[in-house]
């Protein structure tokens, strides 16, 4: 588990900019919109995982091949990372409601 | 120690219409280093990639003691040395190493100099010389049963290919290792038994002198 733990970190360190960038956009937007149009950071929230996979793809895809090497496909590695992140997310945004608007 | 047996058989491979493999047959056992050889588009990397499982075909017939696998890599079955970098760029050597080395090999592969001098940096730090020495370490003491190598001889000094075959034939003794590469006296040198790829079909290589019958060398010194 820990090894797991460890190596879903090593496949999160390069897409952790784009992942926390489109968390405080959608963040953002949420404050912008209000709760009304929660649909609006939950659908830029869910492109952000579209931009990671190209962006992976076209700048470090031969790096497939380490994490491979440890035993894991990369399919399972995206759902495990982008599971947690939008988990992340949305304590973020309930969070936010509460401090925003039930506070 | 388990007797374990690597069985690759029926592989179909084609690109736009052109049958790249058709007839491939190998075997290889715990314990031994099996070379395979063969000209430039041959094939020989493309059926590495689909043991691994990183490359679709048409047919395909991949075991372990019997046991059908779809994906190579998957519980560490097997570990594939690719001729191109595949370390991540962000993260330092030592970090990623101890998720891929195997803890029974771990003092080997740690007083290994070239480990000792660059494990504290990131792939980017390094010479491709010096990258692609870690990385084949890297496959070589992994956890993996089975160990495909591909041109680990490429980009590395003969002295420090003659130190790549000691470790090849130190870790066979726990595993079983098919290797490919053009510098195919270093192949012939490390291998138990060698295959020649040839009009997409596997052809048991006997003797050096078949190598020259089937027109893939011209002489052998």
């Amino acid at each position: 588990m820990n090894r797991l733990f460890t190596l879903i970190c090593h496949f999160y360190k390069p897409i952790a900019f784009i992942n926390i960038l489109f968390t405080g956009l959608s963040i953002y937007a949420f404050i912008k919109n209000g709760v009304e149009h929660l649909s609006i950071p939950s659908i830029l929230k869910l492109f952000s995982y579209t931009v990671v996979v190209g962006y992976q793809y076209f700048f470090s895809a031969k790096s497939y091949f380490y994490f491979r090497n440890a035993g894991y496909s990369v399919r399972s590695l995206y759902v495990r990372v982008f599971v947690l992140d939008f988990a992340a997310f949305l304590v973020l945004i309930i969070g936010t409601y509460f401090i925003l608007w039930k506070h | 120690m388990e007797a374990l047996n690597l069985k690759v058989d029926s592989v179909h491979l084609e690109f736009d219409g052109r049958k790249i493999l058709q007839d491939i047959y190998l075997n290889c056992s715990k314990g031994e280093v099996l070379g395979i050889l063969g000209r430039n588009g041959c094939g020989k990397s493309s059926l590495l990639k689909i043991i691994f499982g990183t490359l679709a075909c048409t047919h395909k017939y991949v075991s372990i003691n019997d046991d059908y696998i779809v994906k190579g890599y998957h519980n560490n079955r097997i570990a594939y040395l690719p001729q191109h970098n595949y370390l991540p760029g962000t993260i330092r050597i030592d970090r990623l190493a101890k998720m891929l080395v195997d803890e029974v090999y771990w003092a080997d592969f740690s007083s290994h100099p070239i480990y000792q001098q660059h494990q504290l940096k990131m792939a980017p730090q390094l010479s491709g010389g010096e990258l692609r020495q870690l990385e084949t370490l890297m496959i070589i003491y992994s956890k993996a049963d089975f160990i495909l190598l591909d041109e680990p001889f490429t980009h590395i000094s003969p002295i420090q290919a003659e130190e790549f075959k000691h470790i090849i034939r130190n870790c066979a003794k726990t595993k079983g290792i098919v290797i490919t590469d053009h510098q195919y006296y270093n192949v012939l040198d490390v291998s138990d038994r060698i295959i020649l790829i040839s009009n997409g079909s596997t052809k048991p290589i006997h003797q050096p002198a078949d190598l020259i019958a089937y027109g893939y060398v011209n002489h052998i010194n």
